[in-house]
């Protein structure tokens, strides 16, 4: 069992962590622009965000978009729920993909808020993902659940 | 009550399941540390300096007999056999052991109870006042709203992560026992014209930087609340700060953006809400009414003769609450008192007052904020049976509101953060205060101690707040006076440098002369205080203290 820590000591520690900046940044696909460039660009169906960008300009142009990839900064930063939700509010149908720090124990929570497709986490596969994503069996209250199949890659 | 269904009762062992399988992983080295804490700690399990606290929900302070004596149960089988009352209504253990966490997780389930989101950065239990659904001033019964916004909220998934912790009180009186002014959301039941609605608060809440709630809007028709609520979470999500906990609280994105500008973020938001099912249907509303439907009171009940002992008299007077229900009153039984800590109960004592409730009152008990069990129900007559039999088992302390029925947080003695014993603090001031006729004598006075400034013992809103501070490793505890909660929400002022422990009796002896010698007859403490102002205490206070 790990030694354990009581709770302000873990606090000082994720604090160290969100020093680090963006070291689950590693997963990053270039190849697609990031909401600035894509701003200006407007060429690409695709895009990605981060959970700290702001996406309201992406609300008058969202039925040119087919692709957004959420990249998560931390497993405790809480925007990108409301962010995939935000999108699907906006009207986006196209595939909503999570990406970066998430933990796995928020993909259910992540599919119920718009989410459809997922770059696992690396000790994550494809099997433990669809059980994690069932965990509870009931709701009790309104879900965001995407219409399409959803996507899991493993690392 | 309000009734588990099939779906409340599946969540629960779904919920248990997954915290089983999460602690596996943790156990054995697959989560890390890191990964297992905002997992346990929506699940109500701290870390704490001797031991795991593990924080049972009890939702708006509302439970069973059965749900009673399953605490006492499995207090005696996890724990040592007692359980404490906290100030937002729940429960807590203070010794179970991780391993078996889940296993206590089952049995709770078993009752229709968990321990979902009872801490972390998520929406907490929804509290309100004890006397809902009995109270005489009482306009909207609130409890039907509060179980509303409990099932809105259990595990909402966009809301889990927020930037800190999130609490939600409502009341449905004239004047608010629930202090709804020291919430993240405080709701006001109102009625107009037939319609029921709310008046919303924002922004308030104690902790390092005690603010009080500031109204977002006025009137809101109910079937609109909810949707209303996820706009307001939904904009403090995205923009409330990350970077440093101690600013995290909506209050600081309130005070930053001024309330002006986070309405217009809360409409823009709300108005861009697909409704997804939000929007309360009058059938919806109407049943969950029915859930709380009054219990078949006698209406026939002739006026009952109440003997003339003195001793029953003043416990009348101070715990007994006037009632809705001509005939009937509401009950507090005071769990603070010599060697006990404020709020602790032992498994004896809750199969005790389980019987009791079973036999005069309907069956069901709450928790209330000030860290007490009230009996909401009793019919008048059988008020001095009920009395006697609280005296047998030393439970008829007839201190309710008064000094020594003082609110603490449990301090450093568990807590990891504190900076201070909070409750040997409680303890002197027990042993000092004791003279019944005297305590009676001095009228109702709210005293709060906490163990930091995390404020968990709501000092900031006592008449007299003690607050536990850490000078150069060494433990001071600062006095204010003059706070207070209800209607007139008012954060006390800091009377001066700090005093030691064993000062603290003789400067509480100091602020209670001050008042008595100052008093215009029927006056109350507070009242005293509004007259007078500071000076004269704290010149009595400081003129001759020794720190």
């Amino acid at each position: 069992m790990p030694a354990q820590l009581t709770d302000d000591e873990a606090a000082s520690i994720s604090a160290q962590a969100d020093n680090r900046g963006l070291a689950a940044n590693d997963a990053v696909n270039p190849s697609i622009p990031s909401l600035s460039e894509w701003l200006i660009q407007e060429n690409d169906s695709r895009l990605r965000v981060t959970t700290a960008d702001d996406i309201a300009p992406l609300e008058a142009l969202i039925a040119s978009v087919s692709y957004v990839e959420v990249h998560f900064l931390d497993p405790n930063d809480g925007r990108g729920f409301t962010l995939g939700r935000r999108l699907r509010d906006m009207g986006f149908t196209g595939e909503l993909r999570a990406t970066g720090a998430y933990a796995e124990d928020q993909l259910q929570y992540l599919h119920r808020c718009g989410f459809d497709s997922f770059l696992l986490p690396p000790t994550v596969d494809k099997e433990t993902a669809s059980e994690l994503l069932r965990a509870i069996s009931v709701t009790l209250q309104p879900s965001t659940i995407s219409e399409r199949k959803v996507i899991f890659n493993e690392r | 009550m309000y009734h588990y269904q099939t779906a409340d009762r599946q969540l629960l062992l779904d919920r248990a399941n997954q915290f089983k399988d999460q602690t596996r992983r943790f156990l054995n080295g697959e989560l890390s540390d890191e990964a297992f804490r905002p997992l346990r700690l929506q699940n109500g399990l701290y870390f704490q300096r001797q031991a795991p606290m593990l924080r049972i929900a009890v939702p708006y302070g509302l439970m069973n007999t059965g749900q009673v004596r399953q605490i006492a149960a499995i207090s005696r089988r996890f724990d040592k056999g007692y359980a404490h009352v906290s100030t937002r209504q729940n429960f807590q253990l203070n010794w179970p052991s991780l391993e078996y966490v889940p296993e206590i997780l089952e049995e709770l389930a078993k009752v229709d109870m968990h321990c979902i989101q009872t801490s972390g950065n998520c929406i907490r239990n929804t509290t309100t006042d004890a006397l809902a659904g009995v109270a005489h001033d009482e306009v909207i019964d609130p409890r039907p709203i509060c179980e509303l916004i409990r099932q809105w909220s259990t595990l909402h998934p966009e809301f889990a992560y927020l930037p800190r912790k999130f609490k939600i009180a409502v009341s449905g009186s004239a004047n608010d026992r629930a202090a709804i002014y020291a919430h993240d959301i405080g709701i006001a039941l109102r009625e107009q014209a037939g319609e029921i609605g709310c008046r919303i608060l924002v922004g308030g809440g104690l902790g390092r930087t005690p603010v009080i709630g500031t109204e977002l809007v006025p009137w809101l028709p109910i079937k609109d609340l909810l949707s209303y609520l996820e706009a307001i979470l939904r904009v403090y999500n995205a923009l409330g700060r990350r970077d440093n906990k101690y600013k995290a609280r909506i209050k600081i994105l309130v005070r930053a953006m001024g309330i002006d500008a986070f309405r217009e973020a809360v409409d823009r938001e709300w108005a861009g809400l697909s409704d997804g099912g939000h929007t309360l249907t009058p059938e919806r509303l109407v049943a969950l009414r029915e859930s709380f439907a009054p219990p078949p009171y006698k209406t026939d009940l002739p006026t009952a003769e109440m003997p003339v002992n003195p001793i029953f008299l003043r416990w009348l007077t101070r715990n007994t609450h006037q009632h809705k229900q001509p005939g009937y009153r509401a009950v507090t039984v005071v769990l603070k008192g010599h060697g006990n800590a404020p709020g602790d109960v032992t498994a004896d004592q809750l199969e005790f007052l389980a019987d009791l409730a079973d036999d005069l009152s309907f069956g069901e008990l709450r928790t209330s904020h000030e860290q007490n069990i009230v009996l909401a129900d009793v019919e008048e007559r059988a008020l001095y049976r009920l009395w006697e039999t609280l005296q047998q088992r030393g439970l008829a302390g007839a201190h309710a509101g008064s000094l020594t029925d003082l609110i603490s947080c449990p301090g450093g003695d568990f807590c990891s953060l504190a900076n201070a014993r909070s409750l040997p603090v409680a303890e002197a001031i027990h042993q000092r205060f004791e003279d019944a006729d005297y305590l009676f004598d001095l009228g109702p006075i709210d005293l709060n101690i906490s163990g930091c400034m995390n404020a968990c013992g709501h000092h900031h809103i006592g008449h007299i707040g003690i607050l536990g501070v850490d000078k150069k490793g060494k433990e001071f505890f600062q006095v204010s006076i003059g706070g207070r909660q209800g209607n007139a929400t008012a954060i006390g002022k800091i009377l001066g440098p700090s005093f030691s422990a064993a000062d603290i009796p003789e400067v509480i002896e100091k602020l209670l002369d001050t008042y008595v010698h100052n008093r215009w007859s029927e006056e109350t403490f507070i009242e005293t205080y509004d007259r007078i102002g500071i000076t004269p205490f704290k010149e009595a206070v400081y003129a001759s203290a020794t720190h």
